[in-house]
């Protein structure tokens, strides 16, 4: 039925306009959302619909159609040679790519699905294309493919930075050790060189009161000097005026309290020794989290003492085999973490800071505790995002937790998780293998 | 023994209070301690304290809220931090912000604060000398320093917004006006502000607070016609040394500790303002006295006419004392002539004070300065060189537009 339809319509190619269509397929033609174009084999333009007219921007099918050759409505007519020889060759072509040209010189993206209208020899009478305007479609496309670029721009940046960025969070966690470091060495040493200056001092006196007393006997030996009660007067005259009894009491304690000031600096610096394992920073070791934990207290007391009790629970653990450094950077960070958020919420009473430790048969478990502000659920999924930070821009490097959780997980296997309350406070726990396993370092 | 006052020192570390105890046995001044604030709070209530060393990291309360509440409370009594070495910004902070008169790091040396400490001490005698107080009880009302100026640097120092800042200067109509009118003076280069804020914006708050500063100095006294006209001479000059004195105290090894420079050299000449005011046969006589002895400057002058311990050195320094201004506005004023008697923390800013007042002078008697007399151990002769030009230039303009009614 179509078929001879068209077969007649072909047939008639000059009077198209004129043909006499079943008026059911002439809606259709012309209410089809689509546009839909009708060429003859040799290129000339036979048929539009409502549609196309529109499309293109033709107020009326007669000044469409004066247009005749098919060639115009492409913007490179190297499109269209290419679209005949495929039709030519396969009969049909879907989706087409080509860039027609509105009557206002508009251009626009479209995909054309054509196929062929054979005549009874066998031979093509028409082809019949529908018609797409997809110029959104490609705009939002580029857009993609531009973002895809950009992200995979920005992923290879990222990628090239890391190295730097793990090195600029270590630095920036270096400082602030250093920092917190000579604030504890500033007070013992302070005292310990004030202390040896009033031994000097203390030493010279009762040299000179040594030296007096040796003095005044020689003579008395000799029988030149005064008496014995003299003597003892005048003694007694010089300890007053240099206040020797307060320094004959003190000496004792001068010299235990600068020794227990040495003792703090040996105990720092043994912390510190402990703690940043100069010697061997990616090598596995027999790990004790129980004393990595005392160490790491020592050297982040100064953030910890004026804001924070530490309550310490430790239980018998095996030893972890692990890379020491890493998990005492992790401690380091989660513990200083803890005491910021206790000093952010500028309390009146102290905080506390609960250390827990246990293990089962596979894994050892340190629970790092605090009575803070917690962290809110909004945020509460991003704070292992890199450069994610709650902290004053310049303050925190957004680093820390995404390396602690890439150093637990990934690299040891194991598992960082929190638990948080808003205004009663955070719980990290760091689960740890005992037994290293092969083949987790990347 | 007789002792020179009472220093309270402030530390939550006993070892270091009984290393600072034995440390200071045998000092001139009698040593009290206290582990924390609260009891250095108590001791201050119960006993006369001179001074008062507290560090400045302890627990509850710190040392600068402590300063603070010694300023409120217990203005007279002197105050000094005592800070870790890294933390010397810090320390600097509380000297611009007048909560401290100095500051002493840990690991100190016990010469060093025996020195400071005797510094201090021998300030205040010369601050409360009989031979002072004897000249400034012959003034009736002792000029009071508008608090307009003390809010505004609290407001400044806690980094309050612009629009607070200019709202405490509106409070006192008659002083945003003047500030105005100075702020559209040729010596600010005829900015047309017609708002405080526009004027804090254009300007930048270190200039609107220089400008507030000697308003409000100017404002404490009345003052005629004539003694105007001496009174532009002074600030003329206060304004030349206050635009040097930091450009030149940039090239001393602690420049780098001032976030802003406090506008010191604005009142290092106050002396002379209030001798022009309360006692202006004086200041006639020493510059009658003056101008036949060219050699000789203000203050020479006035220690051959037997002002000595009463120039207006000292005068000025009691009164920025009265005033509550920075220990660094007072050790400025009272040394700026003598900077070798100046606390080493201050040395650098008298001695340039004292260099810089030394070429105005002569410029103003139309001498050429010798360079090779102005030498100064950090800064390169071509800056002097070029410092004497411009004063020279700033010489011929004028501060008070309109003032002089």
């Amino acid at each position: 039925m179509v078929n001879s339809n068209l077969h007649t319509y072909v047939r008639s190619e000059r009077s198209a306009v004129s043909f006499d269509f079943n008026s059911m397929y002439r809606d259709f033609f012309h209410a089809s959302p689509e546009m839909i174009l009708i060429s003859s084999p040799d290129m000339r333009i036979l048929d539009i619909n409502r549609s196309g007219l529109m499309l293109l921007g033709y107020d009326s099918k007669e000044e469409f159609l004066s247009l005749l050759k098919m060639g115009k409505i492409y913007q490179n007519p190297k499109n269209m040679v290419k679209w005949k020889q495929i039709m030519e060759e396969k009969g049909f072509v879907k989706e087409f790519e080509a860039t027609l040209v509105k009557k206002n010189g508009q251009l626009i993206a479209a995909h054309q699905t054509s196929c062929t209208i054979q005549d009874t020899e066998g031979g093509v009478s028409a082809y019949v294309s529908v018609i797409r305007d997809v110029t959104e479609i490609m705009k939002h496309k580029m857009q993609v493919h531009k973002m895809n670029v950009d992200l995979i721009d920005s992923l290879y940046t990222l990628r090239r930075n890391q190295p730097k960025l793990i090195q600029q969070e270590k630095l920036a966690s270096i400082g602030q050790l250093a920092a917190g470091i000579a604030h504890e060495l500033n007070n013992p040493i302070g005292f310990i060189s004030s202390n040896f200056t009033s031994l000097k001092s203390y030493i010279r006196i009762i040299k000179e009161y040594i030296h007096y007393f040796e003095t005044e006997t020689s003579q008395m030996a000799e029988g030149s000097a005064s008496s014995v009660r003299q003597l003892q007067e005048h003694m007694n005259d010089f300890k007053e005026n240099e206040k020797l009894h307060y320094i004959f009491h003190d000496i004792d304690d001068l010299v235990n309290e600068s020794m227990e000031g040495i003792q703090r600096i040996t105990e720092i610096v043994r912390s510190l020794r402990n703690f940043s394992r100069i010697d061997n920073e990616s090598e596995l070791e027999q790990y004790d989290i129980n004393d990595a934990l005392e160490s790491t207290l020592t050297v982040a007391k100064n953030e910890i003492k004026y804001v924070a009790e530490v309550e310490k629970e430790y239980s018998h653990v095996p030893l972890i085999e692990c890379v020491g450094g890493e998990i005492n950077q992790v401690l380091l960070n989660i513990i200083i973490n803890a005491a910021q958020s206790l000093k952010s919420q500028k309390r009146e009473q102290k905080g506390r800071i609960g250390l827990k430790t246990r293990a089962d048969d596979e894994y050892v478990y340190c629970e790092i505790s605090d009575d803070g502000p917690g962290i809110p659920k909004e945020i509460i999924g991003k704070i292992y995002d890199p450069f994610f930070t709650t902290k004053e821009a310049g303050k925190g490097t957004g680093l820390g937790l995404s390396i602690s959780y890439d150093i637990i997980v990934h690299k040891h296997g194991g598992d960082l998780t929190v638990e948080s309350r808003v205004e009663k406070g955070t719980t990290f726990t760091i689960k740890l293998p005992i037994e290293w396993r092969t083949g987790k370092r990347n | 023994m007789d002792t020179r006052g009472k220093v309270l020192f402030v530390d939550d570390e006993i070892n270091i209070l009984k290393s600072i105890r034995r440390g200071f046995l045998h000092a001139p001044f009698e040593v009290v301690t206290a582990e924390s604030a609260r009891d250095g709070l108590r001791i201050l209530e119960e006993s006369c304290v001179d001074i008062v060393v507290t560090d400045y990291r302890m627990p509850d309360i710190d040392g600068f809220q402590f300063l603070k509440m010694v300023k409120e409370r217990y203005p007279e009594v002197n105050r000094v931090i005592l800070s870790g070495f890294i933390e010397k910004s810090v320390a600097v902070e509380s000297l611009t912000r007048g909560l401290a008169s100095t500051y002493i790091l840990k690991p100190w040396l016990n010469d060093d604060v025996e020195e400071k400490i005797d510094h201090i001490l021998s300030m205040r005698k010369a601050l409360k000398s009989k031979k002072l107080l004897g000249i400034i009880n012959q003034i009736e009302n002792l000029p009071h320093l508008d608090n307009l100026y003390q809010e505004f640097m609290e407001a400044v120092n806690e980094d309050k917004s612009m629009d607070t800042i200019s709202k405490i200067i509106q409070k006192d109509l008659s002083i945003a006006t003047k500030v105005l009118q100075v702020a559209n003076s040729a010596f600010y280069g005829l900015k047309n502000c017609t708002s405080i804020k526009q004027a804090a914006v254009t300007l930048g708050l270190d200039t609107l607070q220089d400008i507030l500063l000697t308003i409000s100095i100017i404002n404490t006294m009345k003052w005629n016609v004539t003694q105007m006209n001496r009174l532009q001479e002074i600030f003329l000059n206060a304004f030349i040394m206050n635009s040097h004195l930091p450009q030149l105290h940039k090239f001393t090894p602690e420049a780098h500790f001032y976030r802003t420079f406090p506008s010191v050299g604005l009142t290092y000449d106050v002396g002379k303002v209030l001798l022009l005011q309360y006692f202006p046969d004086r200041y006639a006589s020493v510059q009658k006295y003056a101008q036949l002895r060219s050699e000789k400057d203000f203050y020479e002058c006035e220690v051959d006419l037997g002002f000595h311990e009463v120039t207006h050195q000292e005068v000025g320094a009691f009164f920025l004392d009265y005033w509550n201004l920075p220990q660094i506005f007072i050790e400025t004023a009272l040394f700026h002539h003598t900077p070798e008697s100046s606390s080493s923390q201050y040395r650098d800013i008298t001695s340039i004070t004292h260099l810089i007042d030394a070429l105005i002078y002569e410029l103003r008697m139309e001498k050429d300065p010798d360079p090779a007399v102005y030498e100064h151990p950090h800064i390169p002769a071509e800056v002097i060189q070029e410092t004497i030009l411009s004063i020279k230039k700033k010489l011929t303009k004028s501060i008070f537009s309109d003032q002089q009614k």
